[in-house]
């Protein structure tokens, strides 16, 4: 099978994945507990509104044409209106989902990267005093609850040194502009720092454990003592084949993460006061907002299995030996 | 050419100190192939990365030399030994499959070799061509990773890239024990006849005494860390002076004898850890006294007329008369006359 | 990991009468593994260090609500017994205060919620890490012994399970199914067995092409005795080894629920209190002795669960890449 049939029957399964999340979005949030039309209805409309919309969404209608009705609108990209602000939730999703990403993906990126390169130094150097101190921090960084690490940061850096803003992604008066024009600014950025730090310390250790095992898999391995036998330098071998070698697993642990990217952290979202997606997913819950909930996670989730369909195809990049 | 001399090499481990090589004194001589024969664990490997310069983190090289047209290798610092790396002595390692790194093009993994130790070399690619023709294979094929390449041909792209240098010493360990017999009698005939073309010399490492016999000029035997034997192949092959390679010829089948038992040597080799005083094959020679058990004999020479045939035995004297009239037979090996 | 395989494999097939006695002999097994490892483990600081912190709170966790100076969410008053003792600072820092760590803005004695809070915390990890590999090996199990069709339907939920996000899933579940403590722990366990039934899958599928496996098959054992008997042992070590984690990642979840108020309204939990913490503003009050020892707690804990289970994981062969 060549690359290019792999990747089509790769996408067509990513089709049917993401038709079967829908549909299980579809039917959960039907079986729950409570009033059916809770979901479809507004608790602010109008009679004669809720008429309406009864008539739109089939309600009265049984499951499945309400299911083909639902399907059909997706598809048509409309993902619902928002019980509380009335807007279309496409556009909810795309005033909160870039926020998210930007800080998200700088997270990501500061943390995969110093994660890589601790975790290829303390495979290589095993059993060190720097190899243990580099796990050692590793799972802290994973131990620590992430809102408390996001407290402390702010009450040492913000209230205490006061170097960094304590909350939100813009100063007070500073509102108005969109995303795109707020990145160009350095206040934006030193909105950005603490956030950033406190996730990319949660999520460092990840890439990191990931990257230090695949290290000790390929230091033992024939090639890496033929390369000495050849005169390579250490530090050749430690990054030109050892690391090389064990990037592949790691690669698509990055992938992924990307994927969850999308999703944003309602914890440090929270206390930051920062406007992301993972707030607003969970806002939108708590407030039975639940076109926009499951619009939400409809995203989320397609995204996701999407970067999982990336990872595999990426790997297959860097290893010679895959073949479809 | 090379001169190894009273080499003691230990390794670092949970037991303890282990005394892979201890005290072996083997030579080289410009032009010729050495074999080093010895079952798994005799050390034979040890001596190899001791050479090569290899050795793991937790091994290192307790006293002795080793010496390479005149200069001491051990004494080196790593930056110097690079130097003799590839150019001067290169390996062929047991498992090409293994020593190849997927992710890297055999020319890719060549080239690496001739840029470090030929910087300036205008036309890397030719060096690549003309050694991949001399182990008969495409040239073409050189772009290829070596999980495309069969294990055979992945041996000759290992021998072609051990070649690049045109290294005046090659030691190939265990060459052909992961390949099946028929692929063998290929690689060794290939072996032959490159080493007709070039001119390096050889030492072969292995467990396999019919390689030996089939290239090598001289043989040595190593037990437990020590050479027992060593002589010309004549002269091993021909008439043994030490219990332990009599045996160790017992292991092999005799195609004109196709239906003699094997006969193999009871026990195990001792723990380097804590090696025994006296000689170490005692416990499982038959020809053992209680002066074996004490002292450790010296490789001596086996009669007045060949000095270059010694043998670490004391009753080598005896062997002619007690033992290999009945090396070939089972009883004589038995673990009751071994006790 | 030798002793394990070597035992198994001298099994002598036949065997298949004494019932009773053959399951005292797995039992046997278990329990020498289980020893061996432990006198290995035991030779390792950090493991040490590990144990005794979980063994503390745990403890703790049995005896709290004995020792507490007061009930977690129980006013008090100033001398005087009309003014509420809020926001009073801890006794190291202030003489006039007889609370260890303070109280918090609505008068409650941190101290003891700190003690309180112990016992769901380790409820909650241990239960949901039980539940959670418990789940998860079966299916790994079932999967990857059965293969073909089973094998397809498990793993497609299993992707299923992971396309969902953990923290997002579980706030929406209680949301909606109601904040109490039995639903956070299920709902976290509704998503976790992902992990370990992946990873215990991929295990079984190399064990099932084993000569032991083989021969037992070709005597004539059962499916049922097969698993039991030769497979299950093998992969018990990373069961357990995921449950460690998992002890880690089910207290942090909670944490993360409670701080975000769905939490369980009746008990307190180290998020709880974390999360009560925010709503007053602590942090612009500078009273660190409020939300810094409810974190700290939630840290040890889950650090000394990854330490246990990065420990265990150098002795069981091979290295596992966590997923």
């Amino acid at each position: 099978m060549s690359k290019l049939s792999y990747a089509v029957k790769r996408l067509a399964e990513f089709v049917v994945t993401v038709w079967a999340l829908v549909t299980a979005i579809f039917f959960s949030f039907r079986v729950m507990p409570g009033d059916p039309t809770a979901y479809i209805l507004s608790p602010y409309l109008d009679a004669e509104a809720r008429q309406q919309i009864i008539e739109n969404y089939g309600v009265n209608e049984p499951l499945h044409i309400q299911y083909m009705k639902f399907i059909e609108s997706i598809l048509n990209g409309n993902l619902g209106y928002s019980f509380h602000s009335n807007e279309p939730v496409a556009e909810v999703i795309l005033t909160y989902l870039p926020n998210s990403l930007v800080l998200m993906l700088t997270a990501t990126l500061v943390a995969y990267t110093i994660g890589i390169t601790l975790g290829v130094y303390a495979g290589w150097n095993r059993d060190s005093t720097g190899e243990k101190s580099v796990i050692f921090v590793a799972l802290t960084g994973r131990s620590f609850p992430a809102f408390w690490t996001a407290i402390l940061a702010i009450w040492v850096f913000g209230a205490y040194l006061g170097w960094f803003p304590m909350t939100g992604m813009s100063s007070i008066g500073g509102g108005g502009q969109s995303l795109s024009e707020e990145i160009l600014t350095l206040e934006f950025w030193r909105h950005m720092v603490l956030p950033v730090l406190v996730l990319a310390f949660y999520y460092m250790g990840y890439p990191l454990l990931i990257m230090r095992s695949s290290m000790l898999d390929v230091v033992g391995e024939e090639y890496i003592n033929l390369c000495r036998a050849k005169g390579v330098s250490e530090r050749a071998i430690m990054f030109k084949h050892a690391a090389r070698n064990a990037m592949l697993p790691t690669i698509t642990a990055t992938a992924i993460a990307i994927g969850f990217a999308a999703g944003g952290n309602v914890l440090v979202e929270t206390v930051f006061g920062w406007p992301g997606i993972g707030r607003a997913l969970v806002d939108a819950v708590l407030r039975r907002d639940y076109p926009v909930a499951q619009g939400i996670f409809f995203v989320f989730s397609a995204i996701v299995v999407f970067m999982n369909l990336i990872a595999d195809l990426v790997y297959g990049w860097f290893d010679p030996r895959v073949t479809y | 050419m090379l001169q190894v001399n009273d080499l003691d090499v230990n390794y670092e481990s949970s037991e303890g100190i282990v005394q892979a090589v201890d005290g072996v004194t083997i030579e080289l001589n410009e032009g010729e192939n050495l074999g080093i024969v010895g079952e798994s664990g005799c050390g034979k490997s040890t001596l190899a990365k001791a050479i090569l310069g290899v050795l793991p983190s937790n091994g290192y090289i307790n006293s002795g030399s080793i010496e390479f047209r005149g200069t001491n290798l051990a004494s080196l610092s790593t930056r110097e030994q690079r130097e003799y790396k590839w150019e001067e002595i290169s390996m062929i390692p047991q498992s090409a499959m293994n020593a190849l790194d997927p992710v890297y093009t055999i020319r890719e993994q060549i080239i690496e070799a001739v840029d470090i130790h030929r910087p300036d070399e205008p036309n890397p690619d030719s060096i690549v061509d003309e050694m991949f023709n001399l182990v008969g294979l495409d040239p073409n094929r050189a772009d290829q990773y070596p999980h495309q390449f069969s294990g055979g041909m992945r041996q000759r792209a290992m021998i072609a890239m051990s070649l690049a240098l045109d290294p005046a010493l090659i030691l190939a360990d265990e060459p052909t024990t992961a390949l099946d017999v028929i692929m063998q009698d290929q690689i060794l005939n290939r072996i032959s006849s490159i080493q007709d073309d070039i001119d390096s010399s050889m030492l072969i490492i292995t467990h396999d005494v019919a390689v030996v016999a089939e290239t090598c000029d001289r043989v040595a035997v190593m037990y437990a860390g020590e050479i027992v034997e060593e002589g010309t192949v004549d002269q091993i092959f021909g008439k043994a002076y030490h219990p332990y390679t009599l045996g160790l010829q017992n292991a092999f089948p005799n195609v004109n004898k196709p239906d003699q038992d094997l006969i193999s040597i009871p026990g195990y080799p001792p723990n380097l850890a804590d090696p025994p005083t006296g000689c170490r094959f005692a416990d499982r020679c038959p020809m053992a006294t209680e002066e074996c058990e004490q002292e450790s004999p010296s490789l001596n020479q086996v009669d007045a007329v060949n000095a270059d045939h010694r043998s670490a035995c004391h009753h080598s004297d005896r062997i002619d008369t007690d033992l290999r009239p009945k090396a070939q037979q089972a009883e004589t090996w038995s673990e009751e006359v071994t006790q | 990991m030798s002793s394990i395989f070597q035992e198994l494999e001298d099994d002598a097939p036949g065997e298949q009468n004494v019932g009773s006695e053959v399951r005292k002999r797995s039992w046997q097994r278990y329990a020498s593994m289980g020893r061996d490892q432990l006198r290995v483990l035991s030779q390792d600081t950090l493991f040490n260090v590990a144990s005794t912190i979980l063994l503390f709170f745990t403890a703790l966790a049995i005896v709290g609500p004995l020792i507490a100076p007061h009930r977690p969410q129980e006013r008090l008053y100033k001398e005087n017994g009309v003014l509420i003792d809020q926001w009073a600072e801890p006794a190291f820092m202030s003489s006039e205060s007889t609370h260890l760590l303070g109280t918090t803005a609505q008068g409650y004695d941190i101290f003891s919620q700190l003690i309180y809070a112990t016992r769901p915390a380790l409820i909650v990890g241990f239960l949901a890490a039980v539940l959670t590999v418990s789940v998860g090996t079966s299916v790994g199990l079932i999967a990857g012994y059965y293969g073909g069709a089973v094998d397809q339907i498990l793993m497609r939920i299993v992707d299923f399970a992971y396309g969902l996000p953990l923290l997002p899933t579980v706030i929406v579940f209680v949301a909606i199914i109601g904040p109490s403590f039995e639903n956070i722990v299920l709902g976290i366990v509704l998503l976790q067995w992902r992990g370990s039934a992946r990873v215990i899958r991929s295990q079984v599928l190399s064990l099932r092409e084993r000569p032991f496996v083989k021969a037992a098959k070709i005597t004539g054992a059962s499916d049922l005795r097969i698993i039991v008997r030769h497979i299950a042992p093998n992969v018990l070590s990373l069961s357990f080894l995921y449950a460690s984690f998992a002890i880690g990642w089910a207290i942090l979840t909670e944490a993360g629920v409670s701080f975000l108020g769905l939490g369980d309204p009746n008990r307190v939990s180290w998020g709880t209190m974390l999360q009560s913490a925010r709503a007053y503003s602590a942090v612009a009050e500078g009273a660190w002795w409020w939300f810094i020892p409810p974190g700290i707690c939630i840290s040890l804990v889950v650090l000394s669960g990854f330490l246990i289970g990065r420990a265990y994981e150098e002795i069981v062969q091979p290295e596992l890449r966590m997923s």
